[in-house]
């Protein structure tokens, strides 16, 4: 019965892998072929040379260089604004008693609830009429604080025992230094992990940046893999994995780097 | 150094319930003070009141001669070990015996010149470097105690430090805090439900029951002089045996007297010998045991006779459970108590004159 246990589980695994993996590894493929034999059929699994021009060429066919430079702004630059506000509200919601605070939790647990696409066009008036349109502000403002941040991070700050902040307070700390030196730290992982979600999604983001820019002067890596596509007589298929490998390589790396943390927040149990 | 003064502190929480009701408190500066008393007796509010993390819903606290109730925690110079000993996991030992220090802005060499001087003194030299979750309960204890140590506080503030601790290092902790303070000099605020812990450390005992100061005084005066049969039953293992007085009345022959309804005496005072043996107690009774507890240096039994069930202390050899017994009780060692459960002692005008006399020679052989 084990066996055939194993034998089942190995089948559900193989299943997944081939789910999530596959279209990875067809990408890559795809990346350091001809086109040639991005067209054949039956498919071709692996080139036969290994084209690395395909990335020299999407990267020169426009100015990825400012793409990508956009994009580092952008998506760190969200990730500043994002733990400096996310940090102190959730430090307050979990740790202090002031006047409607549920019912401020409240509000912000409703925001998670709205589809972005609800509220794009009142976004985009606001920020037209501040004149935002078409620079790398309007695309970080929106984004400068996240519900699911402060959610996140409250339940993290609320483990903490009561009694290590009280000793804190004895021990002469601010509230500043407190959040600082000890609840950030202890909170390490759960902000690792919540960064990590934060800089991808909006690493990623194709939709509102397509909303709000209109020159390459604002441009991210996204818009300009996906301008890939409209070269004349339909898509360069090699060409075009070779910029979605620009664009997924440098997540690739920071989640290669941060694997440890992240598994960290979810076995987190605290320490007493 | 300074001394604490609780005047008419009370604490009322959310739900009406008075946790602390009116106490006045003095605690003398250097003294090794404990308050005891079973859970929810409002110890623990106390302490937190007097630390400031809980604000008093009325009368005033003071340490030396400042007033401090809307004094924020950290300016009151006191230093406390939390029970569960509350160390900041993601710094090293020596970042959390530094941490108060930094925030009074000390010069870094000064800071680690104090660090290794107290990390000396509580034996964690060789720990400074390492987290706290690599290091073992007593160990945890230890820099919680060089912690609140290096400050040189006024006031040192224990919150039941040992619960957490196996027997055998309560029992050497216990030994530790004492020289502790006696090297310091410092004034030690320590609370704990255990007793044990209570007579063994302090000066002077503060017991307390429903918020309210029940008995303050030294470990044997508390012993030897409970006001009630509040702390005469919570002081001394087992139990003050506390029983109807009406039964004794009758045997000590003197007259009925609505002042004293209760009395009390301690297990190691009773006697319990063979029923031929001639020892004539006034005061003796047929018993028969009904569970023992051999302890080797000493004998707990639980006895049952006509005036109801009593713990007997016995250091003689013990004694076989079926055997013939009399309970005598010594009548000069006996205390007695009013409706209220308060203490009527010989100097009372309520206490029996035929009593007193009892008193004088009690014992007739």
């Amino acid at each position: 019965m084990p066996k055939v246990q194993k034998f089942l589980n190995g089948i559900c695994l193989a299943f997944v892998v081939v789910i999530f993996a596959l279209p990875f590894v067809w990408m890559i493929s795809t990346s350091l072929k001809t086109l040639g034999e991005t067209l054949v059929f039956p498919p071709q699994w692996l080139p036969e040379n290994l084209v690395w021009q395909n990335f020299l060429d999407a990267w020169n066919s426009g100015p990825f260089l400012k793409y990508f430079l956009n994009s580092v702004i952008v998506a760190v630059g969200i990730l500043i604004f994002q733990f400096a506000t996310v940090i102190p509200a959730a430090y307050a919601f979990a740790r202090y008693n002031f006047p409607l605070k549920n019912f401020f939790f409240a509000i912000t647990m409703v925001t998670l609830m709205i589809p972005a696409q609800l509220i794009f066009l009142p976004v985009f008036l606001n920020l037209s009429s501040w004149g935002l349109l078409d620079t790398l502000w309007g695309l970080i403002l929106p984004f400068a604080t996240s519900a699911f941040g402060i959610f996140l991070l409250r339940q993290t700050f609320k483990q903490v025992p009561e009694e290590v902040i009280e000793a804190a307070r004895l021990d002469n700390a601010s509230e500043w230094k407190i959040m600082r030196r000890i609840m950030v730290p202890m909170a390490k992982p759960t902000l690792v992990t919540f960064g990590l979600f934060s800089f991808i999604t909006h690493w990623n983001d194709y939709f509102w940046p397509l909303v709000m820019t209109t020159t390459d002067q604002s441009r991210t890596l996204p818009l300009g893999i996906a301008q890939l596509r409209q070269v004349e007589g339909g898509a360069s298929w090699n060409i075009l994995m070779a910029g979605n490998m620009i664009l997924v390589i440098p997540i690739l790396i920071i989640f290669f780097i941060a694997q440890r943390q992240i598994i960290r927040a979810f076995v987190y149990t605290g320490v007493k | 150094m300074a001394s604490i003064t609780l005047k008419g502190v009370s604490k009322v929480y959310d739900n009406e319930k008075k946790v602390v009701e009116k106490m006045d408190l003095h605690i003398q500066d250097g003294s090794f003070t404990v308050l005891v008393g079973p859970s929810g007796c409002g110890k623990s509010t106390t302490l937190r009141m007097i630390a400031g993390f809980e604000k008093p819903t009325e009368g005033e606290i003071w340490i030396g001669n400042q007033l401090v109730n809307d004094l924020v925690p950290g300016k009151r110079d006191i230093s406390m070990v939390f029970q569960n000993y509350a160390l900041y996991p993601t710094m090293t030992v020596r970042g959390n015996i530094e941490f108060s220090l930094e925030n009074i802005k000390i010069p870094k060499r000064k800071r680690k010149e104090m660090v290794e001087e107290i990390a000396e003194v509580v034996g964690l030299t060789e720990y400074l470097e390492k987290k706290p979750q690599h290091l073992s309960g007593g160990q945890r204890q230890r820099v919680a105690l060089a912690r609140a140590m290096v400050k040189k506080p006024e006031v040192f503030i224990l919150d039941e430090p040992l619960s957490n601790l196996d027997a055998k290092l309560r029992g050497q902790m216990r030994t530790e805090l004492i020289q502790l303070h006696k090297r310091l000099g410092t004034t030690f605020i320590y609370v704990t439900h255990d007793q044990v812990e209570a007579m063994s450390m302090a000066d002077e005992i503060v017991i307390l029951n429903k918020g309210k100061i029940m008995q303050q005084a030294a470990p044997m005066a508390l012993y030897n002089n409970p006001k009630n049969t509040f702390v005469a039953e919570f002081i001394g293992t087992p139990a003050m045996n506390v029983l109807p007085f009406e039964e004794i009345r009758v045997d000590l022959n003197i007259e009925n007297n609505p002042a004293i309804t209760h009395f009390g005496f301690r297990p190691e005072h009773g006697r319990l010998v063979h029923s031929e043996d001639p020892q004539i107690f006034t005061l003796r009774y047929p018993s028969k045991i009904i569970t023992r507890e051999t302890l080797g240096s000493e004998t707990i039994y639980l006895i049952e006779n006509k005036l109801g069930r009593q713990h007997i202390k016995s250091t003689e050899p013990p004694l076989s459970e079926d055997a013939d017994l009399a309970l005598c009780i010594p009548v000069e060692k006996i205390y007695y108590f009013d409706r209220q459960g308060n203490r009527v002692e010989k100097e009372n005008e309520a206490f029996p004159y035929t009593l007193q006399n009892h008193e004088k020679g009690g014992v007739k052989i």
